[in-house]
């Protein structure tokens, strides 16, 4: 294991120096004080490249986001991992903060499993239930499942993420499209 | 505008406040230099004090605002201001101290800090203009902490409907707000939740820390050995890229190092102010992650079998660990009160039967944790330095007591962590694949404390030292 080799380096270092203390004259403490040279000098040889190289990163990761607004950086992470980020800031733009919501999202053929949990699904609903913060969602479960009948009615806001409103088992209001597979809609008993 | 600069206005009261604790439990000489030498510490000091009266008022029913988080801040203040006055007066200052005299008369220690100052200064000059426009982008730094935080900005309470509904289970219901919250007091004075203007304020960490240390550890450590020491800290990689991904580890490794640094110097001889100062820290790292709980728990009861061994009296040592219990308490009576539970079976955890049933999960987290700590070019040998800061005082003699307890404590929290990976439901591969190199960072810290404490200690037992003296015992 790698963490064995290391201690054994700096420990064979500070034997090495408790040695040379002892032929120059140092005894007891003294000369294990001198041990204290070992994390000095590494910490001086180490310290300025590591400066150097952590400015260079500093300095390419500025470069990365130079010109990125705070609207844009805002929703970066969520753009990156391919959600619609652009729905989710129209749903917004619809419910009121003090609304609540649903959030149906669609299922894909091969979608991955872990345990009971959609990998895709559950990455989806993060995001939106983040997105849509702070209103607040309601009977919200990760899955990877059919949607059960009535789930989400006591929303006051049904959000359809890649999900046909017309397969959503429960009678609903008026659907806003926002894209194909992209909706809201009025739940059967919106405040 | 605002959203730029009103943020800092909060650090700068988190500064204030901490320092107002300091003075009140007698961490800071009263004079205005002290408090300029202090600040480091101070803005740590309001960071873990304010966020957990917030927290406390928050669960018995006091709003979150900014005028709550004013009367907290004013509150440590007036607790400083009284204390400036009604105390006995400190010892006086030096003389003539070096930076009034000629830099040509000036001690190599001088010449080591002011180049140790220059080249953290210019090195946080950059990271700071780079975290200006970085972006959230770490998963769970959006989904569990800047959500919570977000929710604490739009809502003046803890809204039962996202901190304990099913709905929101998987974000982690239990862990502790001290983040969150102090997330939350810098969206709120930027006039909303903008996380492009949040990492610049996780990147103050970084220059409190090692200035919190230096000032810590003045008395016991020459600048000679701190200067290279925190340098090295300040530049690997482990620490400041975790503080730009605004992920809670790192903050909380630093309450727990500067905890393990505080009940270090009361090991070697310290006063109760020095307990006070680790109750405060240890309650922020626990109040921080459950991890910091765990990690509160080793160093307090390592504290306790090394103060026993010795002699020393463990009553103030009790004090200080009522003292974090308490400050911890409301948050978890909320979480107890609204049914939430945490991943971890922790009760099932102390049954034999479970832990042999999982044996299998061991070796995999001994080897991932391994394997972290000593990735160099994340951690750049802290951990192996320290080992052999401590060797030395052991085999010396030289603060062996203060070895003995980083240790304990290393070791005690290093098991704890394997603990927690082998009764985890999580599937192990991918729970080491995604926590592993982040949950480490309290041991690094830890053994940062050790290494700065030690090598400090060592180097003046080698000079003979006029500061040699308290740190030695058999």
């Amino acid at each position: 294991m790698r963490l064995s080799g290391e201690l054994i380096g700096a420990l064979a270092a500070g034997a090495i120096v408790v040695a040379i203390a002892r032929q120059a004259g140092l005894a007891g403490g003294r000369a294990y004080g001198a041990v204290a040279i070992v994390p000095v000098v590494v910490a001086t040889v180490l310290a300025l490249p590591l400066l150097d190289a952590g400015r260079t990163d500093l300095e390419e990761l500025r470069a990365e986001n130079a010109g990125l607004t705070a609207a844009e950086a805002q929703v970066k992470s969520g753009g990156d991992a391919g959600f619609a980020v652009g729905f989710f800031g129209w749903a917004a733009e619809q419910i009121g903060e003090d609304e609540t919501f649903h959030l149906e999202i669609g299922r894909v053929p091969d979608e991955v499993q872990v345990g009971d949990v959609g990998v895709r699904q559950g990455a989806i609903l993060q995001w939106g239930m983040y997105q849509l913060a702070p209103r607040l969602a309601v009977e919200q479960s990760p899955k990877a499942r059919d949607v059960e009948p009535g789930e989400g009615r006591n929303a006051d806001w049904l959000v359809f993420y890649e999900y046909e409103p017309a397969d959503y088992p429960g009678p609903i209001g008026d659907v806003l499209e926002y894209a194909p597979g992209f909706a809201i809609a009025r739940s059967e008993h919106a405040r | 505008m605002r959203a730029d600069l009103a943020p800092f206005g909060v650090d700068l009261l988190l500064a204030l406040a901490g320092l107002g604790i300091l003075v009140a439990v007698g961490c800071v000489p009263r004079r205005p230099s002290a408090l300029l030498a202090a600040l480091g510490l101070g803005y740590l000091t309001g960071a873990a004090v304010v966020p957990l009266a917030l927290i406390a008022m928050l669960v018995v029913g006091i709003p979150f605002t900014l005028e709550t988080f004013a009367a907290v801040v004013f509150a440590c203040v007036g607790l400083g201001a009284w204390r400036w006055r009604q105390a006995p007066s400190d010892p006086p200052p030096p003389a003539r101290p070096w930076w009034r005299r000629s830099p040509r008369s000036w001690p190599v220690d001088a010449w080591v800090a002011v180049a140790f100052a220059a080249l953290v200064a210019a090195f946080f000059a950059v990271g700071m203009s780079t975290a200006l426009t970085m972006p959230l982008s770490e998963w769970d730094a959006w989904s569990i902490w800047a959500r919570k935080a977000q929710m604490l900005t739009g809502h003046d309470t803890l809204v039962t409907g996202f901190f304990a509904s099913d709905s929101y289970v998987w974000i982690h219901q239990d862990y502790p707000l001290q983040v969150p919250i102090w997330e939350a007091l810098h969206f709120r004075a930027a006039g909303g939740f903008e996380t492009q203007a949040l990492l610049r304020h996780f990147w103050l960490f970084l220059p409190a820390f090692v200035w919190a240390v230096a000032f810590l550890l003045r008395e016991r450590v020459r600048p000679l050995v701190w200067g290279p020491l925190l340098l090295l800290a300040a530049a690997t990689p482990g620490i400041w890229e975790q503080l730009l991904s605004g992920y809670a580890d790192l903050p909380m490794a630093i309450f727990a190092m500067l905890g393990a640094i505080s009940l270090g110097l009361w090991l070697s001889g310290g006063s109760g102010r020095q307990l006070a100062l680790a109750a405060i820290m240890l309650a922020a790292a626990a109040g921080t992650k459950n991890e910091g709980l765990m990690a509160a728990v080793a160093l307090l009861a390592v504290a306790a079998a090394v103060a026993r061994s010795r002699g020393l009296s463990i009553r103030p040592l009790a004090l200080a660990a009522g003292a974090v219990a308490v400050a911890i308490l409301p948050w978890r009576i909320w979480t107890e009160a609204h049914g939430i539970e945490g991943d971890l079976p922790v009760l099932r955890g102390l049954d034999p039967v479970f832990l042999l049933d999982r044996l299998d999960r061991v070796w995999p987290a001994v080897e991932a944790i391994g394997q972290e700590v000593s990735d160099p070019g994340r951690w750049a040998y802290l951990l192996p330095l320290a080992v052999l800061a401590i060797a030395a005082s052991l085999a010396s003699g030289v603060a062996r007591r203060v070895a003995v307890f980083y240790l304990g404590s290393l070791a005690v929290a290093a098991a704890g962590l394997v603990w927690s990976y082998w009764i985890s439901p999580n599937p192990i591969d991918w729970h080491l694949a995604t926590s592993a190199n982040r949950v480490v960072s309290v041991l690094v810290l830890i053994g940062l404390a050790a290494l700065v404490h030690l090598s400090g200690a060592l180097l003046n037992a080698l000079t003979q030292h006029r500061l040699a003296s308290p740190a030695r015992d058999a």
